[in-house]
């Protein structure tokens, strides 16, 4: 027996599962060789060590969160067994869901794409006399567009405005800017 | 015995609930978990109960040795304890219940393990250290051991649990299964899927090198 015999068998020496030949050898190798001897202390001091550390807890939430997930599994399991609930649900849902898919694909079958022709849209231009602003009502000249008359936009857009200003920094550079009043006096 | 009852995991409030509370049933504690599966799969679905009971806080401690990570480990018991319930019908009872479960949750760590190492710096790592674990040179130096104190006995502590963290992967978990866990050498084989010969050597080389990682700390 040497030293790397030891080692070798170490493993297998302390669980009891070498013969009772080699394990004698062992023994006597151990007494006799300060290194191996050296070893055998290490390693027992550390198993102790080991053996000592603290377990860790199973967390208060674990059995809820388990409790859950196999709760849905169940719940996914009577979905997947149709012929445990009722057959007819299934079917009619089958039924709505096919329905639904061929209304959706229905009008393009054979159909040709209709094509819409809209008015151009003009900026700048002021709503007509069937237009009228809930609070203080000024009328818009034709020469300047809706965005230099900031103030006048309160009785268009209400409270919804107030936010977009408090968050737009474009709106806060053009409140530095002086307010134009028009139609006032 | 595909109709199971919605599970209620936790047997002590079903009892409360009084619904399932009836006279002369089995006492869970008394069965052995063969006993416990069959009740299980006879449509009782608080022996699911039991069976977490038994094994949440081994498995927790087991991973948790595994993989490292707390948290993860606590996800992964989960998702052990999700596939015994899916699929307990399917397990062979000629047999140990405790193997099987060791089993899942092994796989569990390893493919965990797995999937960290397919971040490239931690691959190369971890090849590394398994090179290194299994070519070196076995020496060894007397550690000449001092008597110690309650702190150093808690910091030794420490790094005896960071020395566990530092065996290679393949090393570790035959290591903590034997150990931590107490596992015999045949079930420590087939929970990782090797044969005994691999397990014996990989367990050797593991505690060689847990003495050789925690020599220098105890001198
Ligand atoms: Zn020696």
């Amino acid at each position: 027996m040497d030293c790397q015999k030891f080692l070798d068998h170490y493993s297998e020496f302390i669980d009891g599962r070498i013969q009772e030949e080699v394990s004698r050898e062992m023994e006597a190798h151990r007494h006799g060789c300060e290194r191996c001897r050296g070893y055998s202390r290490t390693f027992e001091t550390g198993r102790e060590l080991l053996q000592e550390l603290p377990t860790l807890d199973v967390p208060p939430d674990f059995r809820p969160r388990l409790d859950h997930r196999i709760f849905h599994l169940e719940d996914g399991k009577s979905l997947a067994r149709p012929s445990l609930g009722s057959g007819a649900t299934m079917a009619s849902v089958m039924a709505v869901a096919a329905l639904l898919a061929f209304s959706a694909w229905a009008p393009a079958v054979g159909d040709v794409e209709p094509r819409v022709e809209l008015p151009a849209v003009v900026v700048g231009a002021p709503p007509g006399a069937s237009f009228t602003p809930a609070r203080t009502n000024p009328t818009f000249p034709a020469t300047r567009s809706l965005f230099t008359t900031t103030e006048f936009q309160d009785g268009i857009w209400g409270d919804s405005h107030d936010l977009l200003r408090e968050y737009s920094p474009v709106l806060d550079h053009r409140r530095s800017q002086p307010v134009v009043r028009v139609g006032i006096e | 015995m595909n109709a199971k009852p919605a599970i209620k995991i936790q047997p002590k409030k079903a009892e409360k609930a009084g619904r399932t509370a009836r006279p002369g049933r089995l006492r869970f504690k008394d069965l052995t978990d063969s006993q416990v599966v069959q009740q299980f799969l006879d449509g009782d679905a608080r022996a699911f109960g039991e069976l977490v009971d038994r094994y949440d806080k081994r498995l927790l401690n087991f991973v948790y040795r595994t993989v490292g990570d707390r948290e993860r480990a606590q996800d992964l018991i989960q998702e052990t304890f999700v596939r015994v319930y899916r699929h307990l019908h399917r397990f062979d009872q000629t047999k140990k219940f405790s193997t099987w479960i060791y089993t899942i949750a092994g796989n569990l760590a390893k493919n965990e393990l797995r999937n960290r190492s397919r971040n490239p710096l931690v691959l190369f790592q971890t090849i590394k250290k398994n090179w290194e674990a299994d070519h070196r040179p076995l020496e060894w130096e007397d550690p000449k051991l001092r008597p110690d104190d309650l702190y150093r006995k808690r910091h030794l502590k420490e790094l005896v649990e960071n020395s566990v963290a530092q065996l290679p992967e393949h090393h570790r978990i035959v290591f903590v299964l034997r150990e931590l866990q107490g596992k015999t050498y045949e079930e420590i084989a087939e929970i990782t899927g090797c044969n005994l010969g691999t397990v014996k050597s990989r367990l050797n080389r593991a505690r060689n090198n847990f003495a050789r990682i925690i020599a220098p700390l105890l001198d």
